[in-house]
């Protein structure tokens, strides 16, 4: 069976849509809420810095990069090892950019025409117009800011979703018919390619999760367990990072081998022999 | 049925799927696999994607329109997304990554015989 994400639009009824396809699909609903909360536990991290990372723009004053590159870690561990057992809708704003290249993982964006969700902002949650509208431009600017980030694509770029589904025109049920439609096709169902992708997706963010607190931007690859960690450092600095890695990631369940490929620095390396 | 252009595949699957009781012809050249195909109904096939002049969505076309209730297992090196989704659209019955072992294609085999009401012993 497939899993399915659903990346919604505020106010374009998306939480009731996941929440009724997984009934009528017979899945499990994974909320971003659980999510959230899951690695908040896991990883020793506040759940309100994960939400932070995850739904506030970027600013000059806010997080930093580094951090949020950490948390996000967090998040894409959690998320995939949650959605390792398939028959799940998961309900959050980036399942489709966490779980990429998983053949039964079926993408679902729902958006709404700005006007309709102005009005269930005001009509269901009592929001005056200039607040929901600036609140809409806050999500768009966030949604392509981690667009870019995760997978170098602008927000809207066809390859992104499988299905998107303008709730506008059509009523919930409607909706979830669809979803459960693409969910029959074979096109979506599970191969043992697709579930050993999520498996070794699974894998490496967990080890990327492991290690990012040695280097935000380390970049991880799993086949069957074994792992290529890349990592950016100093040459100077080269012999114990690789140490530091082997050891941290040789610690993650499901590893049998560690490789380190260190990239110089070459910025240091040149500031540090001009000193 | 087994084919694959590169010779050390029918070369290993041949005896790992002999011990779940099956038996198998193996096949390099996709134009002498489909001359096969016209002729024999096999239970399970098990076919490379990449190969030359035929690819394997075609062996799966053909074999599903000759044969329906066969089972086609994809295999392939160059595994992606699309072509997976691609596969089981078009019938496959699995797609499986390469390079696995003869105990992973076995387990799919034994799963594409117990769907078609034959169960194996996978040993």
């Amino acid at each position: 069976m497939s899993i399915v994400t659903v990346a919604s639009d505020s106010w374009s009824r998306g939480a009731e849509v996941a929440r009724k396809a997984a009934q009528a699909l017979d899945y499990r609903l994974l909320a971003d809420d659980e999510v959230l909360a899951e690695a908040a536990r896991r990883h020793g991290v506040r759940e309100n810095r994960l939400r932070q990372a995850l739904f506030e723009p970027p600013s000059l004053l806010g997080m930093s990069r580094a951090r949020r590159q950490r948390n996000i870690a967090y998040l894409q561990a959690t998320l995939a090892d949650a959605l390792l057992e398939d028959r799940a809708v998961y309900h959050g704003p980036f399942g489709h950019l966490l779980l990429p290249g998983v053949a039964h993982v079926i993408r679902v964006r729902v958006t709404a025409d700005q006007q309709a969700r102005l009005e269930l902002a005001r009509s269901r949650d009592g929001l005056p117009a200039s607040r929901a509208r600036r609140s809409l431009r806050q999500e768009e600017r966030q949604r392509r800011f981690w667009t870019a980030e995760l997978c170098r694509l602008d927000t809207d770029a066809a390859e992104l979703y499988d299905l998107v589904i303008n709730t506008t025109n059509l009523d919930v049920a409607q909706v979830v018919q669809q979803i459960v439609e693409a969910a029959g096709n074979r096109r979506f169902a599970p191969t043992t390619y697709s579930r050993e992708r999520l498996a070794q997706l699974a894998l490496e963010t967990r080890v990327r999760a492991a290690l990012v607190n040695i280097d935000p931007g380390v970049r991880v690859r799993a086949e069957q367990g074994q792992v290529t960690v890349q990592t950016v450092a100093p040459q100077a600095r080269a012999q114990r990072r690789t140490a530091q890695i082997q050891e941290q990631a040789s610690s993650v369940d499901g590893v049998t081998s560690v490789q380190v490929e260190v990239v110089p620095d070459r910025l240091s390396d040149i500031a540090r022999s001009m000193r | 049925m087994v084919l694959d252009d590169e010779r050390i595949v029918g070369q290993t699957l041949k005896p790992a799927l002999r011990k779940l009781g099956c038996d198998v012809e193996t096949f390099r050249e996709p134009r002498v696999a489909f001359e096969r195909i016209e002729e024999k109904e096999f239970d399970i096939v098990v076919t490379d994607i990449l190969m030359d002049d035929i690819d394997g969505i075609q062996v799966l076309e053909r074999v599903l329109e000759r044969w329906p209730r066969t089972r086609v297992i994809m295999i392939t090196g160059y595994a992606m997304m699309e072509m997976a989704r691609r596969a089981m659209e078009k019938g496959a019955f699995d797609f499986v990554a390469k390079p696995f072992t003869p105990d992973d294609l076995r387990a799919v085999v034994a799963r594409a015989a117990a769907d078609l009401g034959v169960p194996v012993e996978e040993g």
